[in-house]
């Protein structure tokens, strides 16, 4: 896994943002040309159960 | 026309997917008029008032969804609903116009973004908790824009981020700015050497735009939420942040905002600030008498209006000049349009009605009138004894807070759905001691791509309906040339529809009250000028 930013540097770091809900914080992070992951834990389709299986077994 | 209604049990979408939902909808061939929303109560009233609700919904609840359309008639009412149902099941689309791939766990979110060093968390508040745990345990910070987190879980939170070096913005964040980039509600503005740490969203938004219009930028901005400076969390985040800008090598001066904090925490805030801060500090504790200090150091103001003053003139002369240029008004100016709006309107007209998306600017005009003019009413008031009875009725001098969840359940925020504030104007436009009506308009990522033009017909139709000694609109509008909407764009539009506009909240507050306040409010100004606009 990629090493992760330290905390005291994110104030002048690239951000890399995972948005958890609101579809608009995402659009705006777009239209700032910032890298987002969207993310909706209110669905879990059963795919993604799959994926997170998959994944676990991998990491 | 007929009425179609269909509701969805059990079905969420938020508040801003359904309002642009709706804007989609009603462009459909064969749509007259139309709402999507959630069954809650504030939503069915509007869809009566609206001549759309069915009798389907009536019965709706908080978690249905409710699909109300006025058909255009001659068209196929089976067509167009099926239509409109598939709108509101799509996934995402990006401004490409590609599919936005969309994960269902933290889990897969930190595989899919190796290096991830942000979140933005704007889940229901009841919901916020575990991956925010989960995010912090992977090193990521979070800027939590969910409201309703239980203080005692936001303690939890913030005092492992703590023990990590993390960053804990929230519960209640509406703002941020970190390297140049807004998160959740904020405008883009230029970056400079000013480190903002706020428990106060329109806060940030207000002191940045400002700060942008005299040439003066932002090292970073850092929301720590209401709550943070209450006695349970005890300013901790508030604490950290001040630490990581003393750190930060882009940034020259800091700037704290709070609104209502608590005294004994403000006290242990500043003794932290004190005996590390090798940097200037203005502090603006709105709502709270300055602790007293013999820090040269630090500056305590009473408004956001006169933050940036006190930051013009640390950053220098230019900056100062900009601020007069800009910013600034004299006693004289505000007194003789106070004389011209009063002699435009018929004796009656006596009161003030504020209509604020921003729950800040709200609280500094009631600050203002409490100086100036006496204590007005509010669903947010300063004290109980002028709490509104009813938040959609106002009465004497009135301030609301149209973003306070009283009305947003349900809904998305004013900022973003101007429909409640354009129906509250019609509203006071009806009485006629209604002298004033005050509008913020705040631009910015996330707000509404024209709040100002929203208002303009609202606007109009107020000053139709109170006829030629009618009442006046001032507004300020919160934003800069950058803005996706643009400052002079949106000024245009209300400027022409007679609005009068301010540079800054407080300079349109202490208008307000000279015009409705007469001359015992024009010595009061006269005295406090230094304090609230110097």
């Amino acid at each position: 896994m990629a090493k992760r930013t330290a905390p005291r540097d994110l104030l002048n770091s690239e951000l890399m943002v995972l948005n958890f809900g609101l579809d608009i914080f995402r659009q705006a992070l777009e239209s700032q040309k910032v890298k987002c992951v969207q993310v909706d834990l209110t669905l879990a389709p059963e795919l993604e159960k799959k994926l997170a299986d998959a994944l676990d077994r991998l990491l | 026309m007929p009425v179609v209604n269909v509701v969805k049990r059990n079905l969420f979408r938020d508040s801003i997917q359904l309002m642009r939902l709706s804007e989609d909808v009603k462009k459909l061939d064969g749509v007259d008029d139309a709402v999507v929303s959630m069954g809650t109560d504030t939503n069915r009233r509007l869809l009566q008032d609206l001549g759309l609700l069915g009798s389907e919904s009536r019965a709706a609840g908080d978690g249905d969804l409710i699909i109300a359309v006025r058909v255009r008639g001659g068209s196929n009412v089976g067509e167009v609903m099926g239509r409109v149902e598939q709108m509101v099941m799509a996934p995402p689309v990006s401004s490409g116009g590609t599919r936005v791939r969309v994960l269902h766990s933290v889990k897969s979110a930190l595989a899919a973004m190796q290096g991830a060093n942000l979140a933005i968390v704007s889940l229901p508040g009841n919901q916020a908790f575990e991956p925010t745990m989960e995010l912090l345990r992977n090193d990521v910070n979070v800027h939590l824009f969910s409201d309703h987190v239980p203080v005692e879980q936001e303690l939890k939170l913030k005092q492992y981020a703590s023990s990590k070096g993390l960053l804990v913005m929230g519960p209640g964040a509406g703002t941020s700015l970190i390297n140049g980039v807004g998160l959740g509600f904020a405008n883009a503005v230029r970056k400079g050497d000013i480190g903002i740490v706020a428990s106060a969203g329109t806060g940030i938004q207000e002191v940045s735009i400002m700060l942008d219009r005299i040439g003066l930028g932002v090292s970073a901005a850092l929301g720590v939420g209401g709550t943070d400076v209450s006695e349970q969390v005890g300013g901790l985040m508030m604490k950290d942040c001040l630490g990581l800008l003393e750190k930060d090598r882009e940034t020259r001066t800091i700037m704290i905002v709070a609104k209502t904090p608590r005294a004994k925490v403000i006290r242990e805030v500043m003794d932290h600030v004190e005996g590390r801060t090798s940097k200037p500090v203005i502090a603006c504790f709105l709502g709270l008498d300055p602790p007293n200090t013999t820090n040269e150091r630090v500056t305590y103001v009473k408004t956001l209006h006169s933050a940036v003053h006190a930051a013009a003139r640390e950053s220098g002369a230019e900056a100062e000049d900009e601020f007069d240029a800009k910013i600034s008004s004299t006693f004289d100016q505000l007194s003789k349009a106070a004389k011209d709006l009063r002699a435009e309107m018929g004796t009656g007209r006596r009161f003030v009605r504020g209509l604020y998306s921003g729950g800040t600017l709200a609280h500094e005009t009631l600050l203002i009138f409490k100086e100036l003019v006496g204590e007005a009413y509010s669903n947010t008031p300063l004290s109980e004894r002028f709490q509104l009875a009813d938040p959609n009725v106002s009465r004497g001098n009135s301030i609301v807070d149209l973003g306070d969840e009283s009305f947003t359940a349900g809904r998305a925020h004013p900022m973003i759905d101007p429909t409640l504030r354009k129906l509250r104007i019609a509203q006071e436009a009806k009485d006629k001691s209604v002298a004033l009506i005050l509008l913020d308009i705040v631009l910015g990522y996330g707000s509404s791509s024209d709040p100002g033009g929203a208002l303009v017909g609202a606007i109009e139709g107020a000053a139709k309906a109170s006829g030629k000694t009618g009442l006046a609109v001032l507004a300020h509008v919160c934003g800069t040339e950058s803005d996706p909407q643009s400052l002079k764009a949106q000024s245009e539009k209300l400027s022409e529809a007679d609005a009068l506009l301010f540079p800054s909240n407080a300079l349109l507050s202490a208008e307000a009250a000279l015009v409705v306040g007469g001359a015992a409010v024009s010595t009061r100004l006269k005295k406090k000028w230094s304090d609230l606009l110097g």
